[in-house]
């Protein structure tokens, strides 16, 4: 619970940085505040894919279920913090440019990338078979972060051919920004440890469960 | 609207998702456990 | 197993594989229908005397392709669990690798055919004043299938072991397939009004997919059909 209280002391210190201290940005003004929390998630979304196809390599090798599980849950997380990343986003893009969706190369990216994973997710609970299952769905983590600088290369030539309509506008840092930046990616890492120790510890119990039944048949 | 309405609403977004994610979690660990301990109860019983 | 071994087995499911098609025909005739079934679909839709299909057509000729293959995939594993067939040719003393290059040939082979009879029937259908070059539209019919039965074999493969498979293989195929979509509707584009240097940026792009999604479900396959 130690990393709980971190996670507050953190959180709150972001959230201090994110309104009172970092400048108004000029041309945007208050929505970009968002940015800090908005960025933050995607960076999460990012990481968890990356715990997902590691995970998925070493239970690859290793057959250990733990690792599969970690892949599971990281993924689970994952779709979970795209989700957030892409409704902050449609939420800002609404208040900057006007419109909710634009097919902008990075939104188009990561809209992908969250129904890749949302696949991962469910072939993970339709797959039959335990061992099976686990062995599909690593090879779907795997493949699945292979693709991803492939779409965002080919999202990204895919719009220049078109006229860009909105344009993210090259966004100046000011040093206070940064840590507010700095503060908010933080405090999103520890909450997705936080959110993983705690997940795989409810499939723990999942498996017990299952344990338990399997006791009580025999 | 103004710009602090969607501020607001996108800081609404991010933290409301995050909050039910972890209720969603606790209230799934709590049907577990409470599981799990009838379960071991009956495991005893047949013993 | 050398080389030699490895590829004479690999043909032999590709043989295999075409065999079972040439007697039964029942995968080829339904892909074929399927994907003119899209192109009529596409006319009702968009009214081709009124709007003109010229600047969608690289597009709807992908999309029918891709729809209609992706129908032919998923038999591709599907027959193979009929009668223990799948359980038969992992027992057989034959490298994964080559199951999957097999079965990666033989579905190129058929969605190739396919194209190679559909791509004159859209254009005379849809009144498309070929003006391009051939050899730049062979190649992106070419690359573009490759990518797809390539990321299409391995997930049939996978979805095969699951209960509603016909489904979940478009649903995890088609956001993989990005690039390819991407690649192969601009390459087609550029072909059919012969701009070769366009057409060369799709086939960059298109090349690089094909080379990382053959080696990559070739290297897995391996741990994927466990016994």
């Amino acid at each position: 619970m130690r990393l709980g209280w971190l996670l507050a002391v953190v959180g709150v210190a972001a959230l201090y940085l994110a309104f009172l201290v970092a400048p108004e940005e000029a041309t945007m003004g208050p929505p970009q505040r968002i940015f800090y929390f908005h960025v933050a998630s995607a960076w999460n979304a990012y990481l968890s894919f990356l715990v997902v196809f590691v995970a998925s390599i070493m239970f690859l090798r290793s057959s250990a279920r733990r690792w599969d599980r970690l892949a599971f849950c990281s993924a689970e997380l994952g779709v979970f913090f795209t989700s957030m990343a892409l409704v902050s986003g449609m939420i800002w893009g609404r208040s900057v440019w006007g419109v909710w969706w634009t097919w902008d190369p990075r939104l188009t990216a990561t809209l992908v990338l969250w129904m890749i994973y949302i696949g991962y997710l469910f072939i993970h609970t339709t797959a039959e078979g335990d061992e099976r299952r686990a062995r599909i769905a690593a090879g779907l983590g795997i493949i699945g972060f292979f693709d991803v600088p492939i779409i965002h290369m080919s999202v990204r030539w895919w719009r220049s051919l078109h006229p860009e309509v909105v344009r993210i506008g090259k966004m100046d840092m000011e040093p206070l920004m940064g840590l507010a930046m700095a503060a908010a990616m933080l405090t999103f890492t520890a909450f997705y440890v936080y959110m993983l120790k705690w997940r795989l510890r409810l499939e723990e119990l999942r498996g017990r469960v299952a344990q338990l039944k399997e006791e009580l048949r025999v | 609207m103004t710009p602090e309405t969607w501020m607001f609403l996108g800081y609404a977004a991010i933290w409301t998702g995050l909050i039910a994610f972890v209720m969603n979690m606790r209230r799934r660990q709590e049907s577990l456990e409470r599981q799990i301990e009838d379960l071991e109860k009956a495991v005893a019983a047949r013993k | 197993m050398n080389g030699v071994d490895f590829l004479r087995r690999t043909m032999a499911i590709v043989w295999k594989d075409l065999l079972v098609e040439m007697r039964a025909k029942e995968m080829l005739l339904s892909v074929l229908v399927f994907a003119f079934m899209v192109l009529v679909v596409f006319s009702f839709a968009f009214n081709p005397v009124e709007h003109d299909l010229t600047d969608i057509f690289a597009g709807i000729m992908w999309v029918a392709f891709l729809f209609a293959g992706t129908l032919g995939l998923n038999r591709s594993f599907q027959s193979e669990r009929q009668n223990g067939a799948l359980q038969g040719l992992i027992l057989a003393p034959v490298d994964r690798a080559a199951i999957f290059l097999g079965k990666f040939i033989s579905n190129t082979i058929f969605m190739l055919a396919v194209e190679l009879v559909l791509t004159p029937v859209f254009v005379i259908l849809l009144n498309y004043r070929f003006g391009g070059s051939t050899p730049l539209l062979v190649a992106a019919l070419v690359l573009g299938t490759v990518g797809f039965t390539a990321v299409g074999t391995f997930l049939a493969a996978l979805a095969s072991n699951t209960r509603a498979s016909e489904v979940l293989l478009p649903v995890l195929l088609f956001p993989l397939l990005a690039p390819v979509i991407i690649g192969a509707v601009r390459a087609t584009e550029a072909a059919l009004a012969g701009k070769a240097a366009q057409a060369a940026e799709g086939f960059k792009l298109l090349g690089a997919f094909d080379v990382i999604f053959l080696a990559l479900p070739f290297v897995l396959f391996e741990y994927m059909l466990e016994s």
